[in-house]
């Protein structure tokens, strides 16, 4: 189904964008994307072990390659496990390495500025930056996979503040992973270990929680990211359950998105044109309806026109969907 | 309570991969019989289950692997910090005898499939297993039966089925194997979708009656329209299948055996062992879990003359000895480096030489796996910033001040404990008066390079590399 229609919000799927490859037009294990102006996508490819496939992959959102940069390395500019990016009102981007406990930063031309980040778990120290956001007063939101908890830093790396500890009660976050500011400046974290999505008010007060353990509707296992649009709705990673969930500001669930991917991305179309041994093993298959599917959707974003952007780290590509605004009912006996 | 320590060491080689001195002891307090139990059945003594999120939050690429390594970094991973232990070593188990290769099925998905049915069902009843195996993707891509149709028969699954996964060389014809494929055409693996552009896709078994020949067969002296099921139920019931499975298990949980073609010609270590082992299998419908309970809790396993009676394999080696020395208890980038030491040390997990698996025992050592192993295990004990090395440092030092004798001693015990013969202990005292003199603790640098250089000299012994 192409189209979902629901308590006065219609999606549409839209396309994906991406296929795997190891350098270039692609991506490997993609674990996080930054939507920057003049329509361009910055994808975060975390790559494997002995893979040089760590790369920013720079693209339009109709996938016209731009650039790419960084790599596998401890030096500048170069990163180990990188785990999520940002970018701030001048375009320059923030990475964070979840095993060098650091944040690089890069400028719109992917040239590396500086770095900072002290591993530790003391205040303004690092143990597995995890997620990255920004707020309306351009400080830096970090999450912590190891410290269980989230900090707030200038965007150079001055110690601002933090909230959270380890443990299962409201407020307390266990691995936390993805973070998201909404325009109130609220703060929704991904509490991964715990199967859910806190929200925090912008001074770090407990305020409520989407979702419940689980694997079936509107449940959660092992929750990546979480994004809010400009109606306040939710957009949860359901990472281990292969889905993503949607909830209203109230933590009503609205619905559910499996994938949707009938058609190979343009990048993908390209490479089955080039190697017609893989276009006609597709053509082959039993079944596509397996490709269509979310497998690990790991980050998700919302654009100015409500586009949704979701990152798969399985399937090395982006499912786009669109909230549409000005959405007429069809006729139905059509 | 230092038998019941050695015992338990022992056991844990065996239907473990090792285990700590802390782990040991807590087990010994538990009891012998109460650990086993656990071990046969984690879920229900509340064991849970490995924790897949952990590993794939980190090691995103180890999930769906592309590269073989990562397969095989996935597996070792496990091996190092699963919580059900002989669950493992059963995985462990099933790999060595139905070896599958990635040399030619080129999935790593798929391999870890396979590898993941043994997870579930390993303990199981032996039946279960072979159906399951039977219907494997990887089994029936690795031996052909993908290419077993009804008017041209490929004999590939159903000869190794017979000569390899039940009842052994010797107790069968060639007409059996002929009948045994017929009945496994149509068994075969529906078209997947191609690797590129999206990343690995996993196969399913597919049964396609219009391929299957459904016309009557003689197969062991039974005759009957058979399908692939009713084979098994036929293979399952026969002793030599019993005998067979008996003598695998006691070739890798008690002591090593000569080599599986050379069962039909050479009789077993102990022939008691073997009936009872076989009687146990018959008698439980063929139930795996009771079959173990027969071997970790009989005489023949604990008796000491079968301590240190197999040589480890390069896995049960180098995953015993991560989890002795407390490293990636976590995941961290490296695995693949351990991977890589596995396969050079001959075992490239997840790709056996043949469908034969490995020749074991002694055929692991060669002079220049020896090497590796040796130096493999003697470099992992100087790491003292490692929690197992640690910890070993510490309970050292609350022995006070050690001479040469007492620090072998010491280090043996914590280490295993290890129980190596009188002429090698001296040898290891001797060597340690002249590296690591001095019998004083009270430089704790110099007392912890006294304690790693003795435990590095222990890892070369013949006992640490043996189980």
């Amino acid at each position: 189904m192409q189209t979902v229609m629901v308590k006065g919000r219609t999606y549409n799927y839209i396309h994906a964008i991406g296929m795997g490859t190891p350098g270039g037009l692609g991506f490997r294990n993609p674990l996080d994307l930054a939507l920057g102006k003049d329509d361009l996508i910055y994808v975060l490819s975390r790559g494997s072990e002995g893979e040089p496939c760590q790369r920013v992959t720079v693209l339009t959102t109709d996938e016209e390659f731009v650039r790419e940069y960084g790599g596998p390395g401890e030096g500048d500019g170069e990163w180990v496990w990188g785990n999520s990016i940002a970018l701030d009102d001048e375009g320059r981007l923030y990475l964070a390495d979840e095993w060098l406990h650091r944040i690089s930063i890069f400028d719109k031309e992917g040239n590396f500025l500086s770095k900072w980040g002290v591993p530790g778990s003391g205040p303004g120290e690092l143990n597995g930056p995890a997620g990255l956001a920004f707020n309306s007063k351009g400080e830096l939101l970090i999450t912590e996979n190891l410290n269980h908890r989230v900090q707030r830093f200038t965007p150079d790396g001055q110690y601002l503040g933090s909230f959270g500890s380890e443990g299962t009660g409201d407020d307390q976050l266990i691995r936390p992973w993805g973070l998201a500011v909404d325009k109130y400046d609220n703060v929704f974290v991904a509490d991964w270990h715990n199967n859910r999505v806190q929200k925090f008010s912008s001074d770090g007060q407990y305020m409520m929680t989407f979702g419940t353990p689980g694997k079936g509707i509107g449940e959660l296992n092992l929750p990546s990211d979480v994004a809010v649009d400009s109606d306040g709705d939710v957009y949860i990673t359901d990472w281990w359950n292969n889905k993503v969930e949607v909830f209203d500001g109230d933590g009503e669930h609205l619905t559910t998105f499996i994938g949707n991917a009938d058609k190979p991305s343009k990048w993908a179309q390209q490479f089955l044109d080039d190697n017609p041994d893989y276009r006609k093993a597709r053509m082959r298959a039993t079944s596509l309806a397996q490709e269509q599917l979310f497998y690990s959707p790991v980050a998700v974003e919302i654009g100015d026109d409500g586009s949704i952007y979701i990152v798969e780290d399985q399937r090395w590509r982006i499912q786009v969907y669109r909230k549409e605004q000005d959405w007429v009912d069809p006729q139905f006996n059509l | 309570m230092e038998r019941d320590i050695a015992l338990m060491a022992h056991l844990m080689r065996r239907a473990g991969f090792g285990a700590s001195r802390d782990e040991l002891e807590a087990r010994a307090a538990k009891g012998y019989e109460a650990t086993v139990e656990e071990l046969l059945d984690p879920e229900a003594h509340g064991i849970p289950p490995f924790n897949e999120g952990i590993l794939y939050r980190h090691l995103h690429g180890f999930r769906n692997p592309g590269n073989p390594l990562h397969m095989q970094g996935n597996w070792m991973y496990r091996m190092i910090n699963t919580p059900r232990p002989l669950v493992e070593k059963m995985v462990l188990f099933w790999h060595h005898v139905f070896a599958t290769g990635y040399s030619k099925v080129d999935n790593g998905n798929q391999m870890l499939s396979q590898i993941a049915t043994f997870r579930r069902c390993g303990m199981g009843n032996y039946r279960d297993i072979l159906v399951e195996l039977s219907k494997d993707p990887a089994m029936i891509f690795w031996l052909d039966n993908n290419e077993n149709h009804k008017h041209a028969p490929n004999e590939n699954w159903g000869r190794e089925l017979l000569e390899l996964f039940s009842m052994g060389q010797g107790n069968y014809t060639e007409e059996d194997v002929k009948e045994c494929a017929r009945a496994f055409t149509g068994w075969t693996i529906s078209n997947k979708l191609p690797r590129n552009p999206y990343g690995r896709f996993l196969w399913e078994f597919q049964y396609r009656a219009d391929d299957h020949d459904d016309t009557e067969k003689m197969f062991l002296g039974h005759r009957g329209r058979f399908n692939g099921e009713d084979i098994i139920d036929i293979v399952i019931r026969q002793p030599a299948t019993a005998r067979f499975i008996a003598r695998h298990l006691y070739n890798f949980f008690v002591a090593d055996e000569v080599q599986v073609p050379s069962w039909q010609d050479v009789a077993p270590r102990d022939p008691v062992a073997i009936n009872l082992i076989g009687d146990t299998f018959i008698s439980s419908g063929y139930d795996m879990r009771e079959t173990l309970r027969t071997v970790f809790t009989s005489d023949f396993f604990k008796d000491e003359s079968v301590w240190y009676a197999k040589v480890k394999s390069p896995a049960e080696l180098i995953a015993g000895t991560m989890r002795l020395v407390g490293d990636f208890q976590y995941p961290k980038p490296g695995i693949t480096t351990l991977v890589e030491e596995c396969n050079f040390q001959g075992q490239a997990l997840l790709d056996p030489p043949s469908v034969e698996g490995w020749h074991t025992g002694g055929e692991w050592i060669d002079s220049g796996a020896l090497l590796r192993r040796i130096n493999f295990a003697a470099d992992q004990m100087v790491k003292q910033e490692l929690p197992g090395i640690q910890n070993i440092i510490e309970r050292m030092s609350t022995h006070g001040a050690l001479d040469s004798e007492g620090l072998v001693d010491g280090c043996l015990d914590l280490m295993g404990p290890v129980q190596v013969e009188d002429e090698t202990r001296q040898e290891l005292i001797d060597h340690v008066n002249k590296n690591q003199p001095g019998n004083g603790n009270g430089d704790s640098a110099n007392f912890s390079d006294r304690v790693v250089g003795a435990m590095q000299i222990i890892a070369s012994t013949r006992e640490y590399q043996f189980g």
